[in-house]
């Protein structure tokens, strides 16, 4: 029973630590590569979260290249996605107004984005139909989501690699009961 | 061993939720830190209980900063007149505090409600204490209370930013509609696409 406690509490002790010295120095990307950029209506969100279950934890991820926070922390989760991406997939969807398309699709280029990455379309209304529903439409987002499809976590505002990396690992390193 | 391994999720499923943010005011809730003085673009400090009207009050948390405000921005003086034929006050919140020296502080702000001619109070919420107390997110993120100080809806101005002429669901205007006639608010919340808040903290 001792050593139980001993092991949650030192789990619980490094969620909340510094785990840069654990973290993977990985340089911003430039590369011109870049993955689909596919317009997403609000009917098809299932079906692109639904291709991992059982497969990868998704962390998703909703921005826009307005959204300074956004822009700050892209780089933090392309990094850490390509660090975790045996366990961990990182879902994009941008809500730039349409008229930023282009704009958006820059930045991801510029990112180095070489996965599938959505931007929304159509009316948001849906949209909030069928994500988390705590959502409440600020921007920067982000849901952490394990491989069986529980929402283990959601965050709003800009965070640092630091405290992404934290809820990646749990990801990752999460038991299916 | 399988013990062990359900403790330990259960534990960090339990950290995990920990760490999430405070919540929006529930619909029924009173009106809190009604007391605190703001600063308003004119130089005079206001409380939201000054602010209040016989019907209720309006508060939108707003900023300069924002392209969701910048869009709903033609739609403030309507929801203004509104508000007054009601006999509801209305005041807009910036609680930017990460942004003071971006273009939020309080010459931008000056700057902004006369190119906006609003017509309406636009206040400084020093250090987000306001927007704290009422787990407001995003700008813009509308507020309103009834002649008792109570929440009767919490959202969105209404379903279109970018057109003011293609709105399908005018939410704002038909609960201040409905409260200023004494009836009860149909449609308590709603949501919309923002941006987040700039807290210090």
């Amino acid at each position: 029973m001792r050593l139980i406690w001993v092991l949650c509490v030192s789990l619980l002790l490094s969620c909340g630590s510094d785990t840069s010295e654990k973290s993977k120095s990985q340089s911003f990307s430039t590369t011109v590569n870049m993955g689909p950029f596919k317009m997403l209506k609000a009917d098809q969100y299932t079906g692109v979260m639904e291709q991992f279950k059982g497969q990868k934890a998704v962390v998703l991820n909703l921005w826009a290249t307005w959204c300074q926070p956004c822009v700050k922390e892209f780089p933090y989760l392309v990094s850490l996605r390509n660090q975790y991406q045996d366990d961990v997939e990182v879902v994009f969807i941008s809500f730039d107004f349409p008229e930023a398309k282009t704009d958006a699709e820059a930045f991801l280029k510029k990112q180095g984005v070489t996965w599938d990455t959505y931007m929304r379309t159509g009316n948001d209304q849906e949209f909030f139909k069928v994500l988390p529903e705590s959502f409440s439409g600020a921007l920067p987002y982000t849901a952490f989501i394990a491989k069986d499809g529980t929402l283990v976590k959601e965050i709003t505002g800009a965070h640092t690699k630091e405290q992404f990396e934290v809820y990646f690992r749990q990801l990752a390193e999460r038991v299916t009961p | 061993m399988k013990i062990v391994t359900a403790l330990l999720i259960t534990v960090l499923s339990a950290a995990l939720i920990s760490f999430t943010s405070s919540s929006e005011l529930e619909i029924g809730a009173t009106m809190p830190k009604g007391d605190v003085k703001m600063m308003d673009v004119s130089g005079k400090s206001y409380s939201l209980n000054d602010l209040k009207m016989d019907n209720g009050l309006l508060v939108i948390f707003s900023c300069n900063t924002c392209p969701w405000v910048i869009k709903w921005n033609d739609r403030y003086n309507p929801v203004a007149e509104v508000a007054k034929k009601n006999k509801i006050g209305m005041v807009l919140v910036n609680s930017n505090e990460n942004y003071r020296d971006r273009g939020d502080g309080m010459d931008d702000m000056q700057k902004f409600a006369e190119k906006s001619k609003y017509t309406m109070k636009y206040v400084l919420d020093k250090n987000h204490i306001v927007a704290d107390a009422f787990g407001a997110a995003k700008t813009p993120h509308v507020f309103l209370f009834d002649k008792n100080g109570k929440l009767v809806y919490r959202g969105a101005i209404d379903d279109n930013a970018g057109d003011k002429n293609a709105v399908t669901k005018p939410w704002l205007k038909n609960a201040l509609n409905a409260i200023g006639s004494g009836q009860e608010v149909s449609a308590k919340t709603s949501k919309s696409i923002g941006c987040t808040i700039k807290r210090t903290r």
